[in-house]
């Protein structure tokens, strides 16, 4: 499965949360933990087990399970993700940060697919005998949603050359257009057996990964 | 702007100390919501298995300071929502008592109804349900299927269709289902049901957030329904059909409102008890996050006024507060987590619940869209007095 750019926003899509990130990892961080910013990790548990290392953009280190401590486990349909934070390697943070950059582009594609899944869920329904696809305020949603993926596809495509500062921002910009999405959704949105539940667990990832760093507590 | 007197004041800081005493609990009963059954004895679930219940049918009120409450005033619903949503929404719709269905049934029921179903209530405590959506259409009320008729003349009402989205509806001895005893707008009513007779079934299902509510589908295959359990027997046909749910829902939404206004306040209040020290681009978020809360806490007290006041704008009101309200919540929990750095959702984990918690309120008696349309609607037929 390849996950050039173009790859894994298409098997996210395609083939959903769990298949694309066991690639992008087996991509940019094989055998290892990819770690966040404050060195969390969130990876589906047979890609966790597996992993001997861990590793922060270049800086790697070997993975030191005493060390480590796992935070929750969460279930998307029939798998289950682990959540776990373990010591960073040591060195300064490098200014890029493919993982994230990745995670973006992933993350992108789980919004497309969120958006064919209201699609559906849209057509299906009716609002005084007509499908809720033909009301106003609902098209305006999907207008907007569908924007922001060109917009968004747009900056995330071949030669993206991003600071961690604008991934971050783009990474709140998928959040806020699964959340239109999902508005759209109504209870069907909110429920751990569909779409609702990856648009969490996408949540989740950039939460562990692409989050602004707070002041530190004592700092003046 | 709408005020608090000394009886709601007392109300508010009573409902306050009442949701401290859950926050130890919250994650645990998120885990596992018939955990509540271990706790029925606080206070708070004190409260909330005896209101809302009309003065005439609680013989026993709560009572604080001297004061006695009867949780049926729209002003006196928000207050307390708002309070226990701070700490755990979850809870608030995990307990037992008449809760929604409470306020349809004093609406909607004659007096003999009304003597039936607080009775039974204030005799056991048991959880309710109110049952109005079906699995094909959420928002669009006045087309629902599920049927309540008689196979032949003078024989029993069966109850027959679907359910879904439906609280505690699984743990409940009875609650409140809408149904069509005809084709047409006044064909739909409002009957008692009761849980432990054949045909009914619930099942929950897991969801994103607000777990405590244990939501559920509902089947309902041939449900015995005795025709004096149809609300609304007393009242004529256009105020007891759907007419009369609009004006139930109506009345219910700034609650629904409030508890919104209650997870936003609790997601802030989190950030200020746990950052001390502040940038003062943080501050300044804080400050503006504090506002909006406040400007929706005021949107929030004027539609519960509403109810009180039977105003006409309430509908309008209720739709501007509930949709301002759900916007916030979602809104201000995204931004509270983002003072707590990478890894917040892990590391904070009733953080991530308030988070989880405001996508539910959304999709709670309406969505955003839905919300609109009505507020246009009072705009347009001139309801909302706009001073």
């Amino acid at each position: 499965m390849t996950t050039t750019h173009d790859g894994v926003r298409r098997t996210a899509r395609d083939a959903g949360l769990v298949a694309a990130l066991s690639a992008l990892q087996a991509e940019q961080a094989s055998g290892a933990l990819p770690l966040g910013p404050a060195g969390h990790a969130l990876l589906p548990e047979s890609v966790a087990a597996a992993a001997h290392g861990v590793r922060r953009g270049a800086r790697t280190a070997p993975r030191e399970r005493t060390a480590e401590t796992t935070l929750r486990t969460v279930r998307l349909y029939g798998d289950t993700l682990v959540a776990l934070r373990h010591p960073l390697p040591p060195g300064p943070e490098d200014p890029d940060d493919p993982w994230a950059l990745g995670l973006a582009r992933l993350r992108l594609g789980l919004s497309e697919a969120l958006l064919d899944s209201c699609l559906e869920h849209l057509s299906a329904r009716t609002f005084g005998g007509s499908p809720l696809l033909v009301r106003q305020l609902v098209q305006d949603s999907l207008a907007e949603a569908l924007t922001d993926h060109l917009e968004l596809g747009e900056l995330l495509g071949p030669g993206a050359g991003l600071t961690g500062g604008e991934l971050i921002a783009l990474h709140r910009a998928v959040t806020r257009t699964d959340r239109v999405l999902l508005r759209l959704l109504g209870g069907h949105g909110f429920r751990t057996d569909g779409p609702g539940q990856s648009a969490h667990v996408s949540e989740l990832l950039a939460d562990a990964y692409a989050a602004a760093p707070a002041a530190p507590e004592g700092a003046p | 702007m709408t005020l608090l007197d000394e009886r709601l004041r007392t109300l508010q800081h009573t409902a306050r100390e009442w949701a401290e005493q859950l926050r130890p609990l919250a994650l645990a009963l998120e885990e596992d919501p018939d955990r509540v059954r271990d706790h029925l004895d606080l206070p708070l679930f004190s409260y909330l298995s005896r209101t809302p219940v009309p003065r005439a049918y609680q013989p026993d009120p709560i009572t604080v300071d001297g004061q006695a409450y009867y949780g049926t005033g729209g002003l006196e619903r928000v207050v307390f929502c708002e309070e226990i949503a701070a700490v755990d929404a979850g809870m608030l719709l995990a307990a037992p008592g008449p809760s929604l269905s409470g306020v349809l049934v004093s609406l909607l029921g004659d007096e003999e109804q009304q003597s039936w179903f607080y009775g039974r209530l204030m005799e056991r405590t048991s959880w309710t349900f109110l049952a109005l959506t079906e699995p094909e259409r959420g928002s669009d009320a006045a087309s629902l299927t599920t049927s309540l008729t008689s196979r032949e003349k003078d024989g029993p009402l069966l109850l027959n269709g679907a359910k879904r989205f439906i609280g505690n509806a699984a743990r409940s001895d009875v609650g409140v289902v809408f149904a069509r005893t005809r084709p047409g707008p006044l064909g739909v009513v409002a009957a008692l049901v009761e849980t432990g007779g054949p045909g009914f079934e619930a099942v929950p299902f897991e969801t994103v957030g607000l777990r405590g509510n244990q939501i559920c589908e509902v089947r309902l295959t041939d449900v015995e329904v005795p025709a004096e359990r149809v609300l609304g027997r007393h009242l004529s046909p256009t105020r007891r059909g759907l007419m009369g749910a609009v004006q139930g829902f109506n009345r219910l939404r700034p609650g629904v409102a409030a508890l919104a206004l209650g997870i936003a306040r609790g997601a802030y209040e989190y950030v200020v008890a746990h950052r001390r020290t502040l940038r003062a681009d943080e501050a300044a978020g804080l400050e503006r996050m504090a506002l909006r809360i406040e400007g929706v806490r005021r949107l929030v007290y004027r539609a519960g006024a509403a109810v009180d006041r039977d105003d006409p704008g309430l509908g309008a009101l209720a739709s501007a507060a509930k949709a301002r309200a759900a916007q916030l919540a979602e809104e201000v929990t995204l931004e509270a987590l983002e003072y707590f750095g990478p890894g917040a959702r892990l590391e904070h984990p009733l953080l991530d619940k308030f988070a989880r918690d405001a996508r539910g309120v959304e999709f709670m008696e309406g969505t955003r869209n839905i919300q609109r349309l009505n507020v246009f609607q009072g705009l347009s037929q001139g309801k909302i007095d706009r001073g």
